[in-house]
């Protein structure tokens, strides 16, 4: 019998969100049967729990979204992400600074055609040339929310998708900021990660001046993306992934099986002892 | 630099081969090989098959080109399309197989596209005494079927590669010629017919139906955790052990995908 994290001491959660930092990821199998109930428990055993009232967060459970391609009998979408390829992108999407900084995703219906892609920032940071460390850590990157960043719709999904009215973007946020730096420190460990957030960078500065943020984008794929830094998951049913969205980045390839679904949450880690 | 497997010391890469027998697969990134490159890798090895078919480049007959290209007539110019491929190992329906390594090139890649490796020597261990000591007594005739873990039509080369095999019978479960680990022999598509040999009864042997078996050891092989999922990207070398692990490929997106298969024994040493 796989160990079950609903039976997990809060000494093995401690250890479990450990690893998820120092890693990037954690995945756990075989943790078949969980209720929404139970795995909000989980997450909010970890800390607190990012949760809004859109199309695809279960009322009685706001904290979870439901990813996935399905429609319901009207036709409209249940879940985020659709079945199309996802580009790189991590929670926060186009903000500057957010607190959810774990991400979970718990597999309720597999396809197993579809994989999820995780790069880890933070090691290729650490694989970079001292040169290029010092140069990226002049450099602040500024993010707004692009239509069609991540996925694309199609022309079937029509113009009234359920999607467009998930609020995000800097008037959203009401940020105070409208830039970060592109190398940052993660807050429980302090290593240094890339926070190249792909689809959503809309402009650079280096020591304050602007630069061309294309031409950063180009040398940034060429540095991160490496085949070294990535580890790839084929969600199945019971399967539970933990994801640090500062150290990693992630993308999934297209959903074959449209009953895939997967159920998500986005927490602090503020219940976790890190000492 | 990353490590180049190429040039590594014989004793370092005996180390390399035993633990892709035990782990079923190892993975090996920024392998910068061109074809004569990775024809004396593979041979470090051991000798490797040449079959001289369509897929095999005259110049370098060790490799098999794995890609869903075609050329300017419609011809295929390498193996195993671009759709789905179902579970399977190298020489499944084969009575002899002696080509157990396996190594995988990306010389093109699709990032949509995934191979999945499944250890089929650690879904053994993990099953109880009982169901090892029944598996243990389990015979198995094995051909190639069309249609299974992928569609072929008439006429296709390819088809007439596959189907001149003439199966083989064997045990379901092996011992590793190597490290003497027990794994499930598991290309459940081929599988035609099983029986089951007691070892009371003064070893009868009794024939069992087939479908049922396969679902059940279905459940305790392809489980999550005894699987490893990898994307290729340009310069990857995944090496598999065809006794040890079974694989599967997602559909290809992108048919400029290409990788270079070399099928090996470990002769060499």
């Amino acid at each position: 019998m796989t160990t079950q994290i609903l039976n997990f001491s809060d000494e093995q959660l401690n250890e479990l969100a450990k690893e998820v930092v120092s890693k990037g990821h954690v995945i756990l199998h075989d943790q078949h049967g969980l209720t929404q109930q139970q795995y909000v428990e989980i997450c909010n055993r970890i800390g607190n729990c990012e949760y809004y009232n859109y199309f695809m967060n279960p009322k009685d459970h706001p904290e979870i979204s439901l990813v996935s391609g399905q429609k319901d009998d009207e036709g409209k979408a249940i879940g985020v992400f659709g079945n199309t390829e996802l580009q790189w992108h991590a929670n926060g999407t186009a903000r500057h600074k957010f607190d959810e900084i774990c991400v979970t995703l718990y597999c309720v219906v597999e396809c197993i055609d579809t994989v999820l892609s995780v790069c880890n920032q933070c090691d290729a940071f650490a694989g970079l040339s001292e040169e290029d460390k010092k140069r990226f850590r002049t450099i602040d990157i500024q993010l707004d929310n692009k239509p069609d960043a991540i996925y694309k719709n199609t022309d079937e999904d029509g113009h009234d998708l359920p999607e467009k009215t998930i609020n995000t973007g800097k008037e959203f946020y009401k940020e105070d900021v409208d830039r970060r730096p592109l190398v940052g420190k993660h807050p429980i460990d302090g290593r240094e990660y890339l926070y190249f957030m792909v689809p959503y960078i809309v402009g650079a500065f280096q020591d304050g001046e602007r630069i061309s943020h294309e031409a950063l984008y180009e040398e940034l794929w060429e540095k991160l993306f490496k085949s070294k830094y990535m580890i790839h998951h084929v969600f199945r049913e019971g399967d539970l992934l933990f994801m640090d969205q500062l150290h990693t980045i992630h993308r999934r390839s297209a959903v074959k099986n449209l009953d895939r679904l997967l159920w998500r949450c986005a927490f602090d880690y503020s219940n976790i002892d890190f000492t | 630099m990353t490590t180049q497997i190429l040039t590594l010391p014989k004793e370092t890469l005996k180390w390399e081969a035993t633990m892709t027998m035990i782990k079923g697969h190892s993975i090996h990134y920024e392998q910068d090989l061109n074809a004569d490159e990775y024809v004396k890798l593979m041979k470090r090895f051991g000798s490797c098959e040449t079959p001289n078919q369509f897929m095999n480049p005259k110049k370098n007959p060790e490799i098999f080109l794995v890609t869903g290209k075609k050329d300017k007539h419609g011809k295929k110019l390498g193996m195993f399309g671009d759709t789905e491929l179902g579970w399977h190992s190298n020489g499944n329906s084969r009575h002899n197989v002696e080509h157990i390594l396996i190594g995988l090139y990306c010389v093109e890649e699709d990032v949509n596209t995934t191979l999945s490796i499944c250890n089929t020597a650690l879904a053994f261990q993990n099953l109880t005494d009982d169901q090892k000591n029944y598996y243990r007594g389990v015979t198995i005739k094995l051909k190639f079927k069309n249609n299974t873990i992928y569609n072929l039509e008439e006429g296709d080369p390819e088809l007439e590669f596959m189907e001149a095999s003439k199966g083989s019978i064997r045990k379901l479960v092996g011992t590793h010629p190597i490290t003497g680990q027990e794994y499930l022999y598991f290309p459940y598509h081929f599988i035609e017919k099983a029986w089951h040999r007691m070892a009371c009864a003064g070893g009868a042997k009794k024939s069992i139906d087939v479908n049922p078996m396969i679902q059940d050891l279905k459940g305790h092989i392809f489980k999550s955790r005894y699987q490893t999922h990898h994307v290729f990207h340009k310069g990857d070398l995944v090496l598999m052990d065809q006794f040890t692990s079974l694989h599967r490929r997602t559909p290809v997106y992108d048919d400029n995908r290409l990788l270079w298969r070399i099928a090996s024994d470990y002769g060499s040493l």
